[in-house]
């Protein structure tokens, strides 16, 4: 059972540490670390329950949310490439002009970035 | 990174599919000063060549800063993608990310001003 404990503090840590890394955009590019603490933390669920004896229900019930954290994590990982994109504008070409709505629902468009420098930034959005 | 594109005399403009209700509360929630634009429809985002359909959606919320969420469900959104525009108009250098868990890389657009403003 202390094993199984120890397995769902392990990755709940790992977790949070991740997270953690994310507001201040440090995420690694290799989550190695991360990656083999949940693996350790699975194990040790699993180990947990078959050594569990008649504390076995105690350590499936801390092993269900072990296998859930580290199948999440795993998943996620395999969802993290993105798709070759077909890119419209190279590196020479003119900016594609647009027309859209900022935060505040007010009409713009890239007429105003004209005799500007700019970084134009598309991101996936709030989250 | 502000005061780097202020030396630059670059202007930071910011697009995705968020709704003007959803960017709106972004900027709050955050703290951004930059102009967010919205494509809900993602017609921009298309236009570019930038729509990724199976875009992971999170539904997060924050305990003593650390963000925590699940994932709730897949939708379509923007490559996160770079673009620096001189002030002709023309495009100067492009950088799309292959990894949507990381963002624009500092150095790396460090080194795009400096090498094409520098």
């Amino acid at each position: 059972m202390t094993l199984t404990l120890f397995a769902v503090g392990l990755s709940s840590l790992a977790w949070l540490h991740y997270l953690w890394l994310i507001p201040q955009e440090r995420v690694p590019e290799r989550p190695l670390l991360h990656s083999a603490l949940q693996l350790i933390a699975l194990l040790g669920s699993i180990v947990g329950f078959l050594l569990g004896g008649h504390h076995g229900w105690v350590s499936l019930g801390c092993g269900i949310p072990v296998v859930w954290m580290g199948g999440l994590w795993f998943w996620l990982l395999t969802q993290a490439r993105l798709p070759d994109g077909e890119i419209t504008v190279h590196v020479g070409s003119p900016l594609r002009p647009f027309t859209t709505v900022d935060a505040d629902g007010v009409c713009w468009s890239t007429d105003s970035l004209q005799h500007q420098r700019v970084l134009l930034k598309f991101f996936r959005g709030h989250w | 990174m502000e005061a780097v594109f202020e030396r630059y005399g670059v202007r930071v403009v910011a697009i995705s599919s968020d709704t003007p209700e959803s960017a709106a509360h972004h900027r709050g929630r955050d703290g951004l000063s930059i102009p967010l634009l919205s494509d809900p429809q993602l017609r921009v985002i298309t236009d570019y060549g930038l729509l990724h359909r199976k875009g992971i959606a999170f539904k997060t919320f924050f305990v003593f800063g650390v963000p925590l969420g699940y994932p709730a469900g897949f939708r379509e959104m923007a490559i996160p993608t770079s673009i620096l525009v001189d002030e002709e108009g023309m495009i100067r250098w492009i950088d799309q990310a292959e990894d949507y868990r990381l963002r624009g890389d500092e150095a790396r657009i460090i080194a795009a001003l400096e090498g094409c403003f520098g």
